[in-house]
């Protein structure tokens, strides 16, 4: 198998997927490319502090939206207990178009895709998340994707570590990154055993 | 909100339309978004509106009704029983007013009792008399609602409000600290911390304290009150306490009363003496001996260590600036009036200026215990362990880190640069004494700076070095499920479409087999993973042949049982146990995941719990603390941005383009702040689609996407 050379010896770390409620990646405004070239991976900086380039979803699939015109692609609205996520996929991604045409809503889904901010005519942000796969799945991951979720949170919250990221964060979100503790309990609060 | 006032609200509304819903359709529809998806009453109300008028061809005009009509509460109703949406009658005092912001509102601000608190509005409209901070009133049929899930109530033309008279308003009796719940109290207490000075809008603020507890407090530059001092008892009434970030503090406010307590020891220096190990957060008198002593990594603190007696042992800690004098190690002392806190999830015992601290001269022994890592919490410990694993530093003034481990668990281990510091030995056993162990993001670790090591000769059999993970798979590989191997004895490599291996060309009796590659993933690290056969076919219940089945009698052939595992499994949460090589995680065994009851509880607790910047910068010994009143606003501050959020709308639109939330939460912020009362409740939005750039889905370049190609050149096959 032909790989080149140069990247033989370089490990490949996938960026993990990131635990966010949709009331915190509602508020997210900030974006930015990771390096200079074409090829450099682009975040957005969610209020808690942590760059993100990939997210994990779960919630309940409550609308979906088809394209009217000639390119295929559904809009998806996702709810978990803070807020709703706005979802799209296109025919850039087959696997989650394909998905998202066989399950009608009400149903619970987990979503694994790319965020991106984009403005409105109003000049308004609004973070849409776009799908590479989404599956139906039942309340219990449901319910372990918001333990997780909040621990992922209440982590990002306490850590105390002053990274670029995290004073990039403090400049660009006036809100203080401790609002989502509140949320975060709502959120648990919601998780019936 | 009840669902059937939504019920009834959406045939209303199609019916004046001229279309007409069946009941039970809707109820059915109703329950099952609220019940069994767990939906928000007003997001499934949006959704069935919207679905509705989708279904009806009509365009969609979405608004909630008032508020239901007008009862004549009798009652006074206490702040902790809010609901929204009542006509209430309510009795407190205006703890806060905040600027107005909007033409159409005359005051808002905070009414508190001894319950809770809530935000209130005085329309313009209403005509209503000023309210003054610090004063009580009572307010005659207000109406709640609830505003990012916390409830306000309005003021309009129809409410009464009067100032209470001197006999109406309630007094108060002295509450322990560690029974404070939110709303107005009145404490005993004594100012064991003040914190130095942060931000002109708080006078002073710091760690009140009496011996069932310690409570921060913060008092209001414009609250005009009487300058506490460290040290001192007072009583303080009226105070109001509430929950910010996670912890309940206490406010000094306009309205709250300060009395200096002249004969303060009853409160604050308790003569029974608390066993170490039983000691919780407050002012204790302990009599025990200084196990430990390190040299603080900052010059705010004079000494730390520990102090153990047989019930256990505690971290302690001198501060600088309160000039006592430090303790000598191997000393028995009794210490009266010292101040208990958390840090980090550990107790530490601060011997503040006023601290009575006397040398104990009779002889004492002290047996320490054992204790298993697997119970270990934060603390003090001692433990006998075996170094199983040396970490590259990763810091300069770590001298090393690794893992030590016994027959119940491992626990990392740090100990920092100090000339006295010692460096384990792999593979060997030591009995350590009193190391203090921290928690930090969720993992405990042993700090071995200023504790004892002691080689022993023994051997422990460390629990085996299984790694055990969780998280969600969130992406299969191409390279998965059904697959064909070369058969030629100890080759196996996976074989082409056309039965065809690197190494032994085409190879027609191959053999199959069953897995999964892809990548599991916690949120924070990922895991390159392989699932083998026989884990494969206990997590789908199907077995390879099944599988083998499947794939024969399908036109998509082994694409069947690829997307077969991708609908039972992608975006699942798992844990597994399994091995590392080289980066790549081989699971041995494999399970659904499911929500633990103790871990929903600890995570509730831990969002109420966390650790604030309003902690002393002294109390850790193994970090650097931040420094107090640095660069960031302090956390007032910034709880009086958010307090003030939802006011601020229209100021943020022109200030900060880029911060105003999307269309959801904006018509909710426009709801409350530009409708009269009779439309204060407005959920959902419309637009929220029409505001998505549609055009761009499809034309714009993913600059991300490299990195699945580069991860699909790597994958080579085992």
């Amino acid at each position: 198998m032909a790989t080149p050379g140069t990247a033989i010896n370089r490990r490949y770390e996938r960026e993990p997927a990131r635990r966010v409620f949709a009331a915190e990646l509602r508020e997210t405004t900030y974006q930015f490319k990771d390096g200079t070239d074409d090829m450099s991976p682009s975040y957005i900086l969610l209020p808690t502090g942590q760059r993100c380039n990939r997210v994990f979803i779960v919630g309940t699939l409550t609308e979906k939206r088809r394209s009217e015109g000639e390119n295929l692609f559904y809009k998806i609205r996702i709810v978990d207990p803070t807020g709703t996520f706005f979802i799209s996929a296109g025919s850039y991604q087959p696997e989650a178009l394909q998905q998202i045409s066989s399950i009608e809503p009400p149903e619970f889904v987990a979503v694994i895709g790319k965020p991106n901010l984009f403005e409105s005519p109003d000049g308004r942000t609004l973070v849409s998340v776009r799908a590479e796969s989404i599956t139906k799945v039942d309340r219990a991951v449901r319910d372990c994707w918001i333990l997780d979720t909040a621990e992922r949170t209440l982590e990002r919250i306490e850590a105390t570590e002053e990274t670029p990221d995290r004073q990039t964060a403090q400049t660009k979100y006036p809100q203080n990154p401790v609002v989502w503790n509140r949320i975060v309990r709502d959120a648990l609060e919601t998780v019936e055993m | 909100m009840e669902p059937s006032d939504v019920i009834h609200r959406i045939s209303v509304k199609f019916a004046s339309k001229g279309h007409s819903i069946d009941q039970k359709q809707l109820t059915e529809r109703l329950n099952r978004l609220t019940n069994e998806f767990g939906i928000p009453l007003p997001e499934a109300e949006r959704t069935l509106v919207s679905d509705y008028s989708r279904q009806f061809g009509i365009e969609e005009v979405f608004s909630a009704a008032a508020a239901s009509e007008k009862g004549s509460p009798a009652d006074i109703t206490p702040m902790a029983g809010l609901e929204p949406e009542m006509w209430v009658n309510l009795e407190g005092v205006v703890t806060v007013i905040f600027p107005p912001r909007s033409p159409s509102i005359a005051q808002s601000g905070v009414l508190a009792d001894k319950t809770g608190s809530a935000r209130f509005t005085i329309w313009a409209r209403s005509n209503a008399p000023p309210v003054e901070v610090g004063k009580w009133y009572r307010f005659e049929s207000a109406v709640t609602d609830e505003y990012n899930g916390q409830i306000n109530f309005k003021v309009h033309s129809g409410t009464t409000i009067t100032p209470l008279s001197d006999d109406e308003i309630p007094e108060e009796t002295p509450v322990p600290i560690k029974d404070l719940t939110e709303g107005l109290c009145t404490v005993e207490a004594k100012v064991t911390t003040l914190f130095p000075p942060r931000s002109p809008s708080i006078a002073q603020s710091g760690i009140l304290a009496d011996t069932t507890g310690t409570v921060n407090f913060t008092i209001w530059a414009n609250a005009g009150l009487q300058e506490l001092k460290e040290g001192s008892t007072y009583l303080i009434r009226h105070a109001f306490a509430d929950i910010y970030n996670g912890r309940l503090g206490l406010k000094g406010q306009q309205g709250t009363i300060i009395v200096p307590v002249s004969d303060a020891s009853v409160i604050t220096t308790p003569v029974l003496v608390t066993p170490i190990g039983t000691a919780t957060s407050g002012i204790v008198t302990i009599e025990g001996k200084v196990v430990s002593s390190s040299n603080p990594q900052t010059e705010v603190l004079r000494q730390t260590g520990a102090i153990a007696d047989n019930s256990g042992a505690i971290k302690f800690t001198i501060r600088t600036a309160d000039e006592s004098e430090t303790l000598e190690n191997d000393t028995w002392y009794r210490i009266e009036g010292a101040v208990i806190d958390q840090y980090r999830g550990a107790l530490n015992l601060r011997i503040a200026k006023d601290t009575r601290v006397t040398v104990i001269h009779e002889d004492r022994t002290l047996e320490p215990t054992f204790t298993s890592i697997a119970a270990i919490t934060p603390g003090v410990w001692c433990a006998r362990v075996k170094m199983v694993q040396e970490w590259e530093t990763t810091h300069d003034r770590m001298l090393q880190a690794g893992i030590v481990g016994d027959e119940t668990g491992t626990i990392r281990f740090v100990t920092w640069q100090d000339p006295m510091a010692e460096q384990l030995k792999p593979d060997t056993v030591y009995r350590i004494y009193w190391a203090g162990v921290d928690e930090f993001n969720g993992q405990l670790s042993l700090t071995l700076s200023g504790a004892v090591l002691i080689e022993d000769s023994g051997d422990i059999e460390v629990k085996s070095d299984n790694q055990e993970i969780s998280g969600a798979l969130v992406h299969i590989s191409p390279g998965s499920g059904l697959i064909k191997r070369c058969p030629v004895e100890g080759c196996g490599r996976v074989l082409s479409r056309q039965n065809f291996c690197q190494l032994h060309e085409f190879q027609p009796g191959f053999t199959y087999d069953l897995r999964i590659k892809g990548w599991v993933d916690n949120g924070r690290q990922t895991w390159d993973t392989i699932i083998g056969c026989e884990v494969v076919e206990q997590l789908t219940g199907m077995s390879i042949s099944q599988a083998q089945d499947m794939a024969e009698n399908n036109p998509l052939g082994p694409e069947t049982v690829f997307y077969h595992l991708y609908e039972l499994l992608l975006g699942r949460y798992f844990r597994c146990n399994g091995r590392v090589i080289e980066n790549r995680l081989f699971i041995r065994s494999c399970e659904f995941l499911s929500v633990s009851q103790k871990r929903l509880f600890d995570l509730i607790n831990r969002a109420a719990v966390t650790d604030s910047e309003d902690n002393p910068p002294s109390a850790s010994s193994s970090t650097p603390a931040p420094a107090p009143g640095s660069g960031t606003p302090s956390p007032e501050i910034r709880e009086q941005i958010r307090d003030t959020d939802g006011a601020d709308a229209h100021t943020k639109v022109s200030e900060h383009p880029k911060s105003v939330p999307p269309p959801d939460a904006a018509a909710q912020q426009g709801g409350s702040v530009k409708n009269q009362p009779e439309t204060l409740y407005k959920p959902g939005n419309t637009h929220a689609y029409v505001a998505e750039p549609e055009d761009d889905y499809d034309t714009e370049p993913d600059d991300t996407e490299y990195d699945d190609e580069l991860s699909e050149s790597y994958q080579e096959d085992e």
